[in-house]
């Protein structure tokens, strides 16, 4: 999820534990697949936003049930391919 | 308050299949199926496998049109992810009591009289569970109550079949008329410990619903059945006979046995095959410190495929003196082998049993017990298994099992080991 610091080939710890709040970077699953993006929760509206702004949010409306696979708490990213 | 026993039965629900959901969501809703090892028949079905009426056990070559016809997802065993998340679940469990019974890979039993007040009683104890291990593992349980372990599994049953307890069946928060009807409406072979002969026999005394074995007298049970039966019917009325047992006892006998992945024909395969079933038998075998008396040999044919020739035949081969090394044992198997192999027969199946076994630390000395000679296989197998622990199984063999290994188990469609293994993590794109 570019924007949010996550890249391409980066493992992230994913804390299934955790309620998502507002604001959280989530593992979703929309239509059967992963997705990671900001959770907006906020005066009633749910949306996944993504973080890059050339993508638009998937917005939950009524009666439309977002599953959270969990909340994203780090992420472990590797420099160097050599040892 | 009471100390009356009260225990819960948690159970999770289609549990291979489960295990497979929560790392592919798309898998939600679709037929899914778990195949044996060697993927050779049903061990998990989701409910809608269940509704298409594939029955547990049914080879998955029986099942092939069905599966086509319903897209059911077929799935080989994935034991490194079941044991996985079958450990998680019981660390979650562990929080609520500290009186905990693992009882297989998907069931545990717990006492809660003690601590079943904190959380307002025992429903909403269990509920409590229900949601904790769905968030945290994302597999969906049931939850069982009642005052024996028999009548907690019973529990379990009716919350599993009935969606009005939610999950969560508490037998003590019934009415006894209640009770009974329940009880009633199910019938007697879903009873702990009431498997398919014993149902054949019991309905044959007119013994057909829960109810009725509760009613039936113990003493005339006992007659007819044994203790055991007994001890269930007296479950049944709500006397506890069976405890919690934290530790598993020691196994009376080991097993090791496959089918092959491909048929074999030639003794030289089978006794490779022999030769390392035997190596995971015994190890086991040392694992649990006892030593072997005898071992049972045995080869069987597919009896599924009626138009070739079926033979199978086993044989049981006493040790002089009980022991637990590989070698020795190994060649006692394979003695048997040779007696039992006839030529021409296309072999499905080949496994080796581990009998009459006893604790190593009380063994009986013989007249041609050799201390020098048992001292130096006790190292060699010490030897054996910590290279293999440290290796992987299978690291260091006798020879006779072979290098090939053309029969190994065929997993074809197993999943990734999602939790135990970095390099099969999921993929988020």
């Amino acid at each position: 999820m570019i924007g949010a610091s996550i890249e391409e080939g980066d493992k992230v710890v994913v804390d299934r534990a955790m309620t998502p709040k507002h604001n959280d970077i989530v593992v979703a699953v929309v239509e059967g697949e992963y997705t990671i993006k900001r959770l907006y929760k906020h005066q009633g509206r749910i949306e996944l936003r993504p973080e890059n702004p050339a993508y638009s949010p998937i917005i939950f409306n009524d009666g439309v049930e977002l599953l959270v696979w969990g909340v994203v708490v780090g992420v472990v990213r590797r420099y160097s391919s050599r040892g | 308050m009471t100390s009356a026993p009260q225990f819960a039965l948690v159970d999770v629900n289609n549990f291979y299949v489960s295990c497979e959901r929560v790392f592919k969501p798309s898998l939600e809703s679709t037929p899914v199926v778990v195949l044996s090892n060697n993927d050779g028949c049903a061990v998990a079905r989701s409910n809608e496998v269940k509704s298409l009426g594939v029955k547990m056990g049914m080879p998955w070559f029986k099942m092939k049109d069905l599966a086509r016809q319903h897209g059911i997802q077929a799935y080989s065993s994935n034991y490194a992810l079941y044991g996985d998340m079958s450990n998680r679940v019981t660390s979650i469990l562990r929080d609520y009591s500290p009186d905990l019974e693992v009882y297989s890979i998907d069931e545990s039993f717990l006492r809660i009289e003690t601590v079943a007040h904190l959380y307002g009683g025992a429903i909403p104890m269990g509920q409590q569970m229900r949601h904790r291990i769905k968030q945290w593992t994302g597999l969906p349980v049931c939850v069982g109550v009642g005052p024996t372990k028999t009548l907690a599994k019973f529990a379990n049953h009716l919350a599993k079949k009935n969606d009005v307890f939610n999950g969560v069946c508490d037998l003590h928060a019934m009415t006894r008329p209640e009770r009974l009807e329940w009880m009633w409406g199910v019938e007697v072979g879903e009873v702990w410990g009431v498997g398919s002969r014993i149902r054949k026999r019991l309905a044959g005394m007119g013994i057909d619903t829960v109810l009725d074995l509760r009613n039936a007298s113990p003493k005339q049970m006992r007659a007819q059945f044994g203790v055991v039966m007994e001890r269930t019917c007296n479950e049944l009325r709500g006397i506890s006979c069976l405890e919690l047992e934290d530790v598993m006892p020691p196994k009376q006998q080991i097993m090791s046995s496959r089918s092959f992945g491909a048929p074999v024909e030639t003794i030289e395969e089978l006794r490779e095959s022999v030769a390392s079933y035997l190596a995971s038998a015994a190890e086991k075998l040392r694992r649990q410190n006892s030593v072997a008396g005898a071992v049972y040999v045995f080869v069987l044919t597919n009896r599924f495929k009626e138009d070739e020739p079926q033979y199978n035949a086993g044989i049981t081969v006493p040790m002089g003196d009980a022991t637990d090394d590989t070698l020795v044992l190994t060649s006692a198997a394979l003695r048997g082998l040779a007696a039992i192999f006839r030529p021409g027969f296309r072999y499905k199946k080949a496994g080796v049993m581990l009998t009459l076994l006893s604790d190593k630390g009380a063994r009986q000395a013989t007249l041609f017990d050799d201390p020098v000679a048992r001292a130096r296989s006790e190292k060699l197998m010490e030897a054996m298994d910590a290279i293999n622990r440290e290796f992987g199984r299978g690291t260091l063999r006798s020879g006779a099992s072979g290098v090939a290994q053309r029969w190994a188990m065929r997993a074809g469609n197993r999943s990734p080991r999602y939790t135990t293994r970095w390099d099969e993590l999921p993929v988020v794109t």
